[in-house]
């Protein structure tokens, strides 16, 4: 009985497991009709009505966020305005999308508005440096939610451009693998895949772009026909790895695969007609997508039952951008134009993120870029907490560098909605401090009494209230597919704490800070509490409880004179401890007992026994290791017998040798034996290049409903608590006695 | 009525097996009877494959020599199809059955008629090896021919000699299709894998898309007088049989 399984069992007893079918009514009814009327309306080409419709429009809008009211009537247009968005949302359209956005932004903006005009002390006191603090931290997410709605306002969603007839008319790629300190074990299925795709053979060439002078890479190029490129130094890392192979070759396109991002054989036909549509097009990137749970997901036991982070970013974000002519490069699985690359120097050194400075450079320039969000590659998540954690700052320094150093408000080329996109990316790693500042604001009353919000209780609510719920509605609409309301609070909270400091020391010396590698196909040998790692947020946590206990004494004893203002901090606080509570489950890693992730699949599959017979059967999953097949009778075969067994894609057979591991009822498992070089380019034609390897992946979700989400994490940090207090009890000696056994 | 011929230019590529276990795969989808076996082959092996009684008297050639008719002569197996064994013949038997057939060359046609099969019906007739009277009898009123490879190097180089055989018949019979069918494939054999893909290339669409895979369950079942389906239901021979049913049962491909 695990926190998984209680989940997926909840949901199916709440009749939640399958998705709410949608009424035809909102998809065709008289609000769709007449908002497409409304569209379609003759009058809006009468030159002149398009701009004084949307000049009232600004007017009302500028009236509605300053106009003053009074608590009643604040509530009162409140409640008219959220009933409208409640009963508007069950529509489908992108007319009503912007409906709900705007008044999401009216909200938000109103509440601000009155924040900053109402709410402030005047007189200069800690009470008002500490408002000012926390009214900071309240624009910062003000922007970010704004300039958040206006990135992924319309997300273009790309198709793949085919290629045309004439093969003399298909640009030469050359296909870059960096590696520096992976294993070769990790290096060579990108490898062996990136040989499979399918592409002329006399217009593609692949380099193992090695910066670790390795012996046993060289050795396995030159096995597989494949040029090995090295360097004397290891200047700049990643992006010198690359800029140092750019004058030893020359295909037209270059294609950079990180060294454990597997290609399918589609990869180059599905993103290389977008380069002979648009001749100004420099780089198409395509998403990251992993095969293994991130620290995250393994953890809190949520794979493939959530989205996770990436998957706002590369299943919104870029299309969002990509609309805006601004879809960034992520490093890997994308496509970029040589002459234009070289143009822009190279992959940017002055940073630890070249791949976003790189396209900024290129958009600079006046270059177009495409996202296509059709997963054409899969590798494999980081490991650890602390390998997770490390990866995002990382990105966050590189961020907060390019914001120092070349930022994307100012400078030439840009247009406004990519300086905005831009912006939006480096903002949203500057999160760590207003978090931090959420996470501690109502402490600051329950411990001092100070008053950071100069208003009761009942007022604050009236304005605060419509703004969450608003935000809520509209992103939960925009974003509800591939992030889950409160689930995102859980993975920023986690990192804000390491991403405040190296954030905050980029902006003041943009130059220090060096690249560190991700460190992947490790594995975590015993389930531990990261200590180190959840220090910050024990201590903040100890401070929530301890602001709870003296909460009550205020509620009950000391301040009951402003009853309103106690409740309020101490509800904020057991929201604060709930997310922090589901943090800490984060931290306490979970053991993971296989080296390879295994990646269902139903394939038809064969066992070719010793004896000559053989087995018509099903493979369920696969991992490099080996595979598991469903039979179709019990079969009598001894663990550790050398079988081959064969996976079919269409009418093509490829055999691999194996071992019988496991043979129990109707399961087999077989790990891959004796393999040479063939039977590696048949396991990876067969399994990680197919064409259709990672379609259907991502299972229809459900999409986010933040009251169940809200649940969910209660649940999660109630599990975390217990399992995390259970973890100080074996930790402590005393607990240990045999005695409490028996 | 639906006529399969199963040819090959060499012999020992299983194409008695194939025509035995294509008949009963064909059989599980059309239904029990519908689907009737003919052994024109001298060497008079299909029956085995439905354990049928080697001492049958009645058979197709001495029904020949006597000139009647083959209705009271299909034996029923106990796996729904229908067997027509070539019979136990001495040679002077057989030159004068094969004197019969050069004389009539629409002695099969006339009576595949007689039998009375309806429409859905399918006949699978199991020829020698190489050109023959038989093969003649079986192009003059098949709606389609097998032929049967291995994948090695024998098979690979009598396909020029078949090609053109069919070549001359399909001025005579435009309307006759033909099919390729890989045998006792085994990719994990080299040699195998190689002249698959060879063969591939070289046959293209004319190959059929499903494959029979090397099985020792398709020899093991003949040694216990059981077609490959019966005698090991989960194995890939079956699976790969079902699947050529089903193939050349779509309307298309008939």
């Amino acid at each position: 009985m695990n926190l998984r399984s209680t989940l997926l069992r909840w949901r199916e007893w709440r009749g939640l497991g399958a998705r709410s079918k949608l009424n035809p009514r909102y998809l065709y009814g008289l609000l769709n009709e007449s908002g497409n009327r409304l569209v379609e309306w003759s009058v809006w080409s009468t030159p002149g009505v398009l701009m004084a419709t949307a000049l009232a429009c600004l007017v009302l809008f500028g009236l509605l966020i300053t106009i003053p009211f009074s608590r009643t009537e604040q509530l009162v247009f409140s409640l008219v305005v959220v009933a409208v968005a409640l009963y508007i949302r069950r529509y489908v359209g992108t007319l009503v999308t912007l409906v709900l956005v705007s008044l999401s932004v009216l909200a938000s903006t109103r509440y601000l508005y009155w924040r900053f005009s109402t709410s402030m002390q005047i007189e200069l006191s800690a009470d008002l440096l500490l408002g000012l603090g926390l009214l900071a931290a309240e624009f910062y997410a003000w922007i970010i939610l704004v300039i958040g709605f206006f990135q992924t306002i319309w997300p273009l969603k790309r198709k793949p451009v085919p290629m045309p007839q004439d093969l003399s008319k298909w640009p030469t790629v050359d296909v870059f693998i960096p590696s520096y300190d992976e294993p070769l074990s990790v290096v060579i299925p990108t490898v062996i895949a990136a040989l499979a795709m399918d592409w002329p053979r006399e217009k593609i060439k692949v380099y193992l772009l090695d910066d670790g002078q390795r012996d046993d890479f060289r050795e396995f190029a030159a096995s597989v026909d494949v040029t090995y490129v090295t360097r004397s130094d290891n200047v700049h890392a990643k992006a010198g790895n690359i800029n140092a192979a750019l004058p030893q070759t020359d295909g037209e396109l270059i294609a950079i695969f990180d060294c454990d991002h597997i290609p399918t054989r589609t990869f180059l036909q599905a993103t290389v007609g977008l380069f002979l549509q648009d001749s100004q097009l420099a780089m198409v990137q395509t998403p990251h997508h992993f095969l293994s749970p991130d620290p995250f997901e393994r953890n809190l036991q949520l794979f493939r039952l959530m989205p996770n982070e990436g998957e706002l970013f590369y299943g919104l974000v870029q299309d969002g951008n990509d609309l805006w002519n601004a879809a960034f490069f992520c490093g890997s699985c994308a496509v970029l134009r040589r002459t234009m690359l070289l143009e822009v120097g190279g992959v940017a050194v002055e940073t630890v993120t070249e791949d976003a400075h790189t396209a900024l450079k290129l958009h600079r320039l006046g270059y177009n870029t495409a996202y296509l969000g059709v997963i054409q590659a899969a590798g494999l998540a980081t490991e650890s907490l602390s390998a997770h954690v490390g990866q995002r700052i990382r990105w966050a320094r590189g961020m907060a560098q390019i914001f120092r150093i070349d930022n994307p408000l100012f400078g030439k080329g840009l247009r406004w909605p990519q300086r905005l996109c831009y912006l939006n990316a480096m903002l949203h790693f500057f999160y760590g401090l207003p978090r931090i500042i959420f996470l501690t604001a109502p402490l600051s009353y329950l411990f001092f009494e100070a008053h950071i919000i100069q208003a009761s209780a009942d007022v604050l609510a009236v304005y605060a209230l419509p703004h969450l719920i608003h935000a809520n509605i509209a992103n939960s609409r925009m974003q509800g597919k591939h992030r889950h309301t409160f689930w995102a609070e859980v993975y920023e909270t986690a990192l804000a704490w390491y991403i405040m400091v190296p954030t905050t020391l980029a902006m003041i010396n943009p130059k220090s800070g060096q690249f560190n590698v991700t460190a992947k196909g490790g594995r975590v040998d015993r389930e531990f509490f990261d200590w180190k790692i959840s220090s910050p947020y024990l201590i903040i946590l100890a401070l929530n409880v301890l602001g709870i206990a003296i909460g009550f004494g205020r509620l009950f004893w000391w301040n009951t004179h402003e009853f309103g203002t106690v409740l309020f901090n101490l509800l904020w606080t057991v929201y604060n401890l709930m997310i922090l509570a589901a943090t800490m489950s984060v931290a306490l890693e979970s053991r993971q007992i296989r080296r390879h992730w295994r990646v269902q699949i139903n394939l038809p599959a064969m066992i070719r026994l010793p004896n000559g017979r053989t087995v018509a059967c099903e493979a369920e999953d696969f991992s490099e290791g080996g595979l598991a097949i469903r039979l179709p009778v019990e079969l009598a075969i001894d663990q550790g017998s050398l079988v081959r067994i064969s996976l079919f894609r269409g009418e093509r057979e490829f055999a691999i040798p194996a071992a019988v591991v496991f043979n129990q009822g109707l399961v087999l498992r077989a790990r891959f034996e004796n393999m040479n070089l063939d039977d590696y380019r048949a396991l990876v034609a067969a399994t990680f290049s197919r064409a259709d390897a990672w379609q259907g992946w991502l299972p229809e979700r459900d999409i986010d409903r933040p009251l169940r989400g809200l649940r969910e994490v209660l649940g999660v940090g109630l599990d975390g608590f217990g399992r995390f207090i259970r973890r100080i009890g074996l930790t402590v000696p005393w607990r240990r006695l045999e005695v409490w056994k028996k | 009525m639906s006529v399969v011929v199963v040819a090959s230019m060499k012999g020992g590529v299983g194409k008695t097996s194939v025509t035995a276990n294509l008949a009963v795969a064909m059989a599980a989808e059309l239904g029990a009877g519908c689907v009737s076996t003919i052994d024109l082959d001298p060497q008079n092996a299909l029956h085995l494959h439905f354990g049928l009684d080697t001492s049958e008297r009645k058979s197709v050639c001495k029904q020949a020599l006597r000139n009647r008719s083959w209705r009271d002569v299909m034996a029923d197996s106990p796996f729904g199809v229908t067997c027509l064994p070539y019979g136990v013949a001495s040679e002077p038997e057989r030159k004068a059955f094969e004197d019969i057939l050069a004389a009539e060359p629409d002695w099969l046609r006339r009576h595949l008629a007689q039998t009375g099969l309806g429409g859905d019906d399918v006949v699978l007739i199991d020829m020698p090896p190489g050109p023959s009277v038989y093969l003649n009898q079986g192009f003059a009123c098949a709606d389609l021919v097998l032929i049967v490879l291995l994948p090695d190097a024998g098979s690979y180089s009598t396909i020029a000699a078949m090609e053109s055989w069919i070549d001359q018949i399909a001025l005579q019979r435009p309307d006759l299709h033909s099919v390729y069918l890989l045998n006792q494939m085994d990719e994990s054999v080299r040699l195998n894998r190689d002249m698959g893909e060879v063969l591939r290339q070289r046959l293209d669409k004319r190959l059929s898309p499903v494959g029979i895979h090397r099985d020792e369950a398709v020899s093991e079942a003949l040694a216990f007088l059981q077609p490959v389906l019966f005698y090991d239901p989960g194995c890939q021979a079956t699976y790969d049989f079902q699947r050529l049913a089903a193939f050349l049962l779509e309307p298309a491909a008939r």
